[in-house]
């Protein structure tokens, strides 16, 4: 009985101990394509999904490639000239907010992990807006940059 | 524990399960649409004849994508001489001693000089526009299918009344769609 006592113990510890885990999935690449120089700003969204295991709050950090991890697209060029964006994430009920370089959002919600659970059927979305004066000073050319998203539970 | 993969023609990169979880996007945008513009002749003004104003024009070919065949296509134009001491951009013809006469140089949206307008060295000329079905073959077909535009210069006997020799340059036009 004390065999079988001190096994439940253990047993209880160690899933007490058992971290969260979370997935990102679902990204796809945010193609803007042909943009004449003189249009008034562009936007672009890409769904994806967030699940955790138990499900509960999350937060989710963005980085992008400019310097100091800022929002930009260069175009490569002797004289690059990056455009900056902003980025919004919207959580499975629409709650939008802005998202800063490498500062984390606030609370969102997860739904829950389960093995071979795809597809995900409540994605979560980010826009990526570029404003009318980024687009204007920019030289005509292909541009590209990179959008690092990390989510972590709260 | 991040997951970071790449693929060569899907680049995003999708997270693994674990205690935080990473993936990326790529962002890619083209900033201006696809342009080109053919036809330009060399202007061969031959021996001035000591009095008139040597002038000349040339039709071009203006072509972009973004317009539907039925539609309107605007763009603007940039037109760069050789420069002088004090404009790197300003309409110039040198001869071999390195004296300089200057030029006058026009653009028009249309296959003809009438209703032309002056270039300013290095500066951008907007409101330039251009029917669709001229501006997508002008685009898509080589030569210069549909002339839709036209360049003219003038040299103005005022600038002449110095010059000796042989005179020559090369005026650079950039076709910049909106």
């Amino acid at each position: 009985m004390r065999t079988l006592l001190a096994t439940l113990v253990m047993f209880c510890a160690s899933i007490g101990t058992h971290a969260q885990e979370l997935q990102i999935f679902d990204l796809d690449d945010i193609v803007f394509g042909e943009t004449p120089t003189n249009s008034v700003g562009a936007s672009q969204s890409m769904e994806f999904c967030v699940r955790m295991r138990p499900p509960g709050p999350f937060i989710m950090t963005a980085y992008g490639t400019s310097q100091n991890g800022g929002f930009a697209l260069t175009s490569g060029a002797p004289s690059a000239y990056p455009i900056g964006f902003e980025v919004t994430v919207a959580d499975t009920r629409f709650r939008s907010q802005t998202l800063l370089p490498g500062i984390p959002s606030t609370t969102m919600r997860a739904r829950p992990l389960r093995r071979n659970a795809r597809p995900c059927r409540q994605p979560l979305r980010i826009d990526i807006n570029i404003d009318e004066a980024a687009l204007r000073g920019a030289p005509p050319g292909n541009y590209r940059g990179v959008l690092q998203l990390t989510v972590t539970p709260e | 524990m991040l997951c970071w993969l790449s693929q060569a023609t899907h680049a995003a990169s999708q997270g693994s399960i674990a205690s935080n979880s990473g993936g990326t996007a790529d962002v890619t945008l083209v900033l201006g649409l696809n342009a080109r513009i053919t036809g330009f002749d060399d202007f061969l003004f031959g021996t001035w004849d000591g009095s008139s104003t040597l002038s000349a024009d040339d039709n071009i070919c203006v072509g972009q994508s973004g317009t539907g065949i039925f539609g309107t296509g605007s763009y603007r134009i940039l037109a760069q001489g050789d420069g002088d001491s004090g404009d790197p951009s300003a309409f110039t013809l040198a001869n071999g001693s390195g004296h300089q006469v200057y030029y006058d140089a026009y653009f028009n949206d249309q296959g003809n000089p009438t209703g032309r307008t002056q270039l300013t060295p290095g500066l951008q000329l907007s409101g330039q526009t251009a029917f669709g079905i001229g501006l997508i073959f002008n685009l898509i077909l080589g030569g210069c299918p549909i002339p839709n535009a036209n360049l003219s210069i003038e040299v103005p006997p005022a600038n002449l009344s110095a010059a000796y020799g042989a005179y020559s340059g090369t005026l650079r036009v950039t076709l910049i769609p909106e």
